[in-house]
């Protein structure tokens, strides 16, 4: 089974979730910016935590 | 390694450019510690983004001479001192941190920080440098050495003789050869040294045609290396390692066509909408390509990533940042605003009001009309606002390369190149026209009571 390009996955994620954030506030103007600072720490140390688990080394 | 300018980008420790991994193997430290720095300093005024983009420019990659601002610039960038790339990537640091310093939570703290464990922790107890002008320490090597033989003093037996007649030829083998000579076999860095094979020499040998193994104790020591104690000298050629070129797959290749096809569709669409008058911003240009990127590399995790994707991703983020934060810094800023206000005709400015960058409101509701006139305004990126009395005849003369037209709530036009006269219907069947002849290089005209 080919192993997954974390560097791809994660850079992916984060790419897209910061683009969809600011198209959202480009075309509709208003963010609950207190439901970013929580959402935002929350993910980004999720992705982390995904991220070591998979580049763990398997053998 | 006594000069920054030997650092190399690593072409093996890889996870975007080698740059990190290149740093901290000349530092001598784990690439991971590097690579958090970079991440704190980015979030210390984007200081850490361009001194990554900087390294990753300036920098050649190990086993390559040129760096990647060559590849691009070609000849050109090698006419430019080091002095001169210096004092612009200090620039783009100090712009960066003036740009996005007031942005970004921490401010200079992490750059304050690394810069203390830099200096600190390391920099302080580094060894002694060698400079470059002192040559290295000159290591003894003994042109000929001495040995201890035991010689024995009985009558002498087969065993004796042989050892008397190996003897002879090691004295004779360190005469003729020279030690440094079979050091300079060292030219491989990290090889072992290969040492010439002995010559058979002159071996005093008692001759005895009757004795077998006297003959064949002589044919043996006749050889010149009659076990294969050293191996055949060969010429070591010092390789070059090669930059790893990493081979693009089908799928990835594929990936990375469609993912360009499918931006380029995008940017279009985003284009045309902007042409019909649907007021695309700038940000929106960035975001919708940096979704695309982002979509492929997450596709391309599972197919494989196709060289090109990331750096443009990254790109594209740092345009997005750029001017999420200029069109933040216009709309709230107060130092990009400039506010007018006239009562009187006389007030009024012969050649207008202009501003280069950010908001520009005149306010005329208050401004007593006694015949036409006209009033002119211009700004060069940015929002041009002018609130015209209640019951004013009003005509608008507008031009813009890139933007739109407000008039009273109503979005007259919209997109490129907008050149044209709009008057709206007047509250009063007759009276005075107040003139706009307003104008921008890119940004928004707004018309309002």
């Amino acid at each position: 089974m080919r192993r997954v390009d974390v560097l791809a996955l994660v850079l992916g994620v984060v790419f897209s979730a910061v683009a969809m954030l600011s198209l959202w506030l480009s075309l509709f103007g208003s963010i609950n910016w207190e439901a970013v600072r929580i959402a935002a720490p929350l993910g980004l140390v999720s992705l982390g935590i995904v991220g070591l688990a998979l580049s763990r080394n398997r053998n | 390694m006594s000069s920054i300018w030997t650092i190399r980008r690593s072409a093996t420790d890889t996870k975007l450019t080698g740059l990190c991994g290149g740093v901290a193997r000349y530092l001598g430290v784990d690439p991971t510690l590097i690579r958090v720095g970079v991440a704190l300093l980015a979030l210390s005024g984007g200081v850490g983004l361009v001194l990554y983009l900087a390294g990753w420019l300036l920098i050649p990659v190990e086993g390559k001479t040129g760096s990647t601002i060559d590849d691009l610039l070609g000849s050109q960038a090698r006419r430019w001192s080091k002095e001169i790339w210096v004092a612009i990537v200090v620039v783009a640091c100090i712009i960066s941190f003036a740009i996005f310093g007031a942005l970004t939570p921490f401010g200079v703290g992490p750059a304050i920080i690394l810069a203390g464990i830099w200096y600190f922790g390391f920099y302080k107890n580094r060894r002694p440098p060698q400079t470059d002008a002192s040559p290295p320490p000159a290591v003894e090597v003994p042109q000929t050495r001495e040995y201890d033989f035991i010689t024995h003093s009985g009558p002498p037996t087969p065993f004796t003789e042989a050892a008397e007649a190996w003897r002879k030829r090691i004295e004779d083998h360190a005469g003729q050869t020279s030690w440094q000579q079979a050091a300079s076999n060292d030219g491989a860095p990290d090889g072992p040294a290969v040492w010439p094979t002995p010559s058979s020499g002159n071996v005093e040998f008692p001759s005895s045609p009757d004795d077998p193994e006297l003959e064949q104790r002589r044919a043996f020591l006749a050889e010149a290396d009659p076990v294969g104690l050293y191996p055949p000298a060969v010429e070591v050629v010092q390789a070059r390692t090669p930059a790893p070129q990493r081979a693009d797959s089908r799928p990835a290749r594929v990936l990375r066509l469609v993912s360009l096809i499918v931006l380029g569709l995008t940017l279009a669409a985003l284009g045309l909408a902007d042409y019909l008058g649907a007021a695309v911003p700038v940000v929106a240009y960035f975001g919708a390509g940096l979704l695309v990127i982002g979509l492929a590399l997450m596709i391309a995790a599972l197919l494989g990533r196709a060289r090109g994707l990331l750096p443009l991703g990254i790109l594209l983020l740092i345009g997005l940042l750029t001017t999420s934060a200029i069109s933040t810094a216009v709309r709230y800023g107060d130092w990009a605003q400039t506010q007018h206000s006239y009562t009187n005709v006389a007030q009024l400015p012969p050649n207008g009001d202009s501003r280069e960058f950010g908001r520009l409101t005149t306010d005329l509701s208050e401004l007593s009309l006694t015949g036409d006139i006209t009033y002119r305004a211009h700004v060069d990126m940015g929002t041009l606002t002018i609130v015209v009395p209640p019951e004013a005849r009003v005509r608008v003369n507008y031009t813009i390369d890139s933007g739109a037209v407000e008039v009273f709530d109503t979005v007259v036009a919209a997109g490129n190149e907008l050149r044209d006269a709009y008057q709206p219907e007047a509250p009063t069947a007759s009276g005075p026209t107040l003139t706009l002849d307003l104008s921008a290089e890119m940004g928004k005209v707004v018309v309002r009571r």
